[in-house]
């Protein structure tokens, strides 16, 4: 390629910025426009519907977890799916044939402060403790099975302060994630033979609150293990690779 | 019968888990016994729903059309479902290997059929964004199989860009929320007539066309593309080219049938867009060395001709772009795998390098060139009625001619050049233990030849589309082709074999990261200018 | 702006400090100050997100963007730093009367310095007893960098490392001072399919 000496490549590069600045404000500008545009036209239908049927429906008083758990299970259930990829493919990447690398380093500096391994140590059952609680009552709190699961990983994740050459076992983990999620499968599956229709509560649509309740803390549960498990897996995959 | 379409998306997705966790080698045949329980249910779909398409729709939960997610069925979705069904078929028989089994690779396989034919059945729009988040990171890490540096470096580009695109959809698809209050296909498609003049619609439309335009490779964000499948292994390359991205069209089909009602003139500009990709394509290919280098240009160009189809209103262009997928679906997975047969064979990549392939694997060679004389549109193969039915819808306009006729002449430049492979002596080539992988090419190469010449009633019984003004067996047809070829081939004499500076340039180029992501927002600013601002 | 509430002020207040912070990551260079940038960004989305009344999302955005990103990207950028030689040669080109004044040792702590990595030393027994045939699949399999081995023979120290690394031009550039010092680059074999 031709070389541009260096001054008109400054120039080339400040042109490009104002360029770039213009069109991100054009951008804006056109979506401001598009934002008023929005006010008049703004349809409440979905809104309306939810909050006025949705606990009444699906036995859940947090409507967030209604949509994800009974009106929109199809999503969800591909979403646990995108974790379920994203894990296997981690773990498949950073496979490598020599099985133990451990390599002794000559030079490791890798130390824990003791006040960490102290405040770790105290804070892991309570982070354990309140990631149950936001599983279990994701449908009553906000919460869910998505974020208690990542609490719970956060609070396994304190786990490697304390003890750094923690030994793990990942295929375990990873098999274990994947019977959990055929688990969930086969549970939003099994609406259909109960109540006609796929992808929804297992019990029919005029059964009590407390039973549909059963339902949405078992998916729940299932769903927060398997997010556990997922991130755990994932952080146990970095940290194993190059050690 | 109607909950077939869920068993679809079901069994691929348990195969697949299934296939992780059992590690009995003899695992690898359930993906054949799921293989063919799909295609019995889907043919038994077909027969039972063939003329009442819309009693296909299934809502999850019998909730409300407007609240709950559906999944409905028409006869584009049951051709592309078919055209699934045939190209895993031939790629599990390709990769099959009756020594070992490599389960992980099975499983993402399996895992992506499920999530493809997911997307070809949803009606309702955050369903298709995740099913196509789903296929991004699932092409990511089967791009990144190979664990060469290349393949990764391959995959981020591939990732970073498509992530940024299916956010783009996603925003357009919160905007259609705000203002249709469902996310319904069907309901928003009914909706649409009253507020398709507001801005917020035609912006969203820009933001989702911007998104589907990243997926699709359409010209000036095509460049993950090359990259991408000329680096996979060649039977990922292949479901790659011949599949994945005609996803990316098959939701440009269904978005734009949402907006029919909002009267957006999008015709002339995904014209001239199809007409650019198909260029530049062409241009980057004739340039390559890399033979799947070359394959993944041509990918792009006939991308762009199908969009010359597409993109238009009238049904008869329309049906000759959508059969162009299905026919470039078939040639190009042919080419694909033929291309990783004799890359094996080689152990070169280089189109220069090899020669005496007729003589060495005459099978090979000739399956691959029943996909050359496909792609490059000879009449009694599949390519020639699909490139025929767009020269005859654009016959009006002398510049559209033109371009068509310009692109078929690259095309056939390129592939003379890459035919130089067949000549020569015959070479010692290791012969790797593959024994199926003759019998994906032989089933390729069949359909091909079958679509070229039994059209008119293929056409007829599916879609109800009348083919006959497209005779295979008139003089001109023949004439116009050798015509193109003699042109193609003076071109490669005299201008390519000699590697002039500037085809040396053209291929060296190699666009940065950070300038795909400012031409992404600056057709994003067009398309804006173009369908919000002006009108 | 009669009716800008408090919690709207700080809405709008938050999303500019967002957008300040977009730059800044975009600008800065040095990672360790990026990955308390992300982490400040994700925890400023976070407080929008219970501002508009969405405590799941909150909840989430927190727990994932706060806690477990940051780790994994800590962990992956540390690694990186690090630039592992695998010394084979087992006489005094490196080390010498149990310090770190060899030769060997000069010229690469100069290397990773100019490139600011870690460089760490390893001559694990196992490893080092593989046949040199092996050298290029234990670059590729493991995380070796570099492999320090004497050419008995020719009596040079021969440094083995990937081609597809960038910095292994620079070593050989540094290398040619050296008579008795050979770099060899492993290209990636990848004709296979």
């Amino acid at each position: 390629m031709i070389l541009k000496s260096s001054s008109s490549r400054i120039v080339i590069s400040v042109i490009k910025h104002i360029v770039l600045i213009g069109m991100l404000g054009f951008l804006f500008y056109v979506f401001f426009g598009a934002y008023e545009n929005l006010e008049a036209l703004y349809n409440t239908f979905g809104k309306d519907y939810f909050s006025r049927y949705a606990e009444a429906e699906t036995g859940s008083k947090n409507l967030v977890t209604s949509i994800l758990l009974d009106y929109r299970l199809f999503d969800s259930l591909f979403e646990a799916g995108i974790l379920l990829i994203a894990v296997s493919g981690v773990i498949w990447i950073s496979r490598h044939e020599i099985e133990e690398k451990n390599a002794q380093f000559m030079i490791d500096k890798f130390k824990t402060p003791d006040l960490f391994v102290t405040f770790s140590r105290l804070v892991y059952p309570l982070m354990l403790a309140f990631g149950f609680y936001v599983i279990i009552n994701g449908h009553l709190s906000p919460g869910g099975g998505f974020q208690g699961g990542a609490i719970v990983a956060t609070a396994i994740l304190i786990l490697y302060y304390i003890d750094a050459e923690k030994d793990t076992n990942i295929n375990l983990i990873v098999t274990v994630e994947k019977y959990i999620y055929i688990a969930i499968l086969l549970l939003a599956t099994a609406s259909y033979f109960t109540r006609g229709a796929f992808f929804t509560n297992v019990f029919p649509l005029e059964s009590s609150a407390d039973a549909k309740s059963i339902y949405l803390v078992v998916l729940n549960v299932l769903i927060g293990f398997k997010v556990a498990l997922g991130l755990w897996a994932i952080f146990t995959a970095f940290l194993k690779e190059g050690r | 019968m109607a909950f077939f379409s869920v068993l679809l998306i079901i069994i691929p997705v348990f195969t697949a888990l299934v296939i992780y966790l059992y590690k009995h080698s003899a695992v690898k045949y359930l993906t054949f016994i799921a293989q063919l329980a799909m295609t019995i249910l889907a043919v038994l779909y077909y027969r039972e729903f063939s003329d009442q398409w819309a009693s296909t729709l299934i809502v999850f939960g019998d909730w409300d059309l407007r609240i709950g997610i559906s999944l409905i069925n028409d006869e584009i979705s049951m051709s592309f479902i078919f055209l699934t069904l045939f190209s895993f078929w031939m790629v599990l028989i390709y990769t099959f290997d009756t020594r070992q089994s490599n389960r992980t690779f099975l499983f993402f396989l399996m895992f992506l059929q499920g999530v493809f034919l997911g997307l070809l059945q949803t009606y309702d729009l955050f369903n298709m964004f995740v099913f196509l988040e789903l296929t991004t990171i699932l092409v990511t890490i089967l791009i990144a199989f190979k664990k060469s540096g290349d393949s990764f470096r391959a995959a981020v580009y591939y990732i970073l860009l498509n992530a940024s695109g299916v956010l783009v959809f996603l925003i357009g698809v919160i905007i259609m929320y705000n203002v249709f209050g469902t996310i319904n296909v069907g309901v928003i498609g009914e909706a649409i007539d009253s507020v398709g003049e507001a801005t917020s619609v035609r912006f969203a439309y820009v933001l989702m066309m911007a998104g589907i335009a990243v997926k699709s490779a359409l010209f000036p964000v095509f460049s993950w593309l090359p990259k991408a499948h000329g680096v996979a292994q060649s039977a990922i390359s292949a479901l790659l080219s011949g599949l994945i991205v005609k996803g990316g069209l098959y939701m440009f089909i269904r978005i734009n049938q949402m907006f029919s009602g909002a009267n957006l003139e999008s015709g002339e500009f995904f014209f001239y867009v199809g007409a650019a990709t198909a260029v530049v394509g062409v241009l980057f290919a004739v340039s390559q060395k890399d033979i799947k280098q070359i394959l993944a240009y041509h990918t792009v160009s006939q991308i762009g001709i199908v969009m010359m189809g597409l993109s238009s209103p009238d049904f008869d262009t329309f049906y000759g772009g959508l059969l162009h997928i299905f026919n470039h679906a078939l040639f190009k997975s042919l080419l694909f795998l033929g291309a990783g047969v004799i890359i094996k064979a080689y152990r070169t990549k280089y189109v220069s390098d090899m020669r005496g392939v007729f003589k060495t694997m005459p099978a090979v060679s000739i399956f691959m060139i029943v996909g050359m004389l496909s792609i490059t549109g000879a009449p009694l193969f599949n390519g020639f009625i699909s490139k025929t039915i767009i020269k005859y819808s654009i016959e009006d306009s002398t510049l559209k001619s033109w371009i068509l006729f310009g692109v078929n002449i690259g095309t056939a430049t390129s592939f003379i050049k890459m035919s130089q492979i067949f000549f020569g002596p015959r070479r010692m080539t290791l012969r790797l233990y593959a024994p199926f992988d003759r019998i994906a090419l032989m089933g390729f190469a069949f359909a091909c030849v079958i679509l070229g010449n039994f059209y008119i009633p293929i056409s007829d019984g599916f879609f109800g589309v009348e083919l006959s003004y497209i005779s295979v067996f008139n003089f001109d047809a023949f004439f116009d082709y050798f015509v193109a070829l003699a042109i193609g081939f003076l071109i490669y004499y005299f201008i390519i074999k000699k590697d002039y500076r500037p085809i040396r340039m053209i291929r060296e180029y190699k666009p940065s990261f950070q300038s795909a992501n400012f031409v992404f927002i600056m057709f994003v600013v067009v398309m804006s200018v173009y369908f919000v601002l002006i009108p | 702006m009669g009716d800008l509430t408090m919690l709207d002020f700080t809405a709008y207040a938050l999303q500019v400090l967002l957008i300040i912070m977009a730059i800044a990551i975009v600008v800065h260079k040095n990672n360790g100050t990026i990955i308390i940038l992300i982490t400040t960004f994700s925890l400023i989305t976070a407080s929008l997100y219970v501002i508009n009344r969405a405590p799941d999302v909150a909840i989430a955005e927190v727990a994932i963007g706060s806690a477990i990103i940051p780790l994994i990207y800590v962990i992956s950028i540390s690694r990186q730093r690090e630039f592992i030689v695998l010394d084979k040669a087992m006489d005094d080109f490196i080390i010498s009367d149990n310090t770190f004044t060899g030769r060997g040792y000069i010229l690469l702590k100069r290397f990773t310095d100019y490139y600011h990595l870690e460089l760490n030393l390893c001559n694990d027994v196992r490893l080092c007893s593989l046949g040199s045939g092996k050298d290029q699949k234990l670059c590729e399999d493991t995380n070796v960098d570099l492999i320090v081995s004497h050419d008995e023979e020719r009596g040079v120290y021969v440094l083995k490392g990937k081609a597809s690394s960038i910095l292994m031009n620079k070593l050989e550039q540094m290398a040619k001072d050296y008579d008795d010092i050979e770099v060899i680059k492993f290209k990636d074999r990848d004709f296979g399919d």
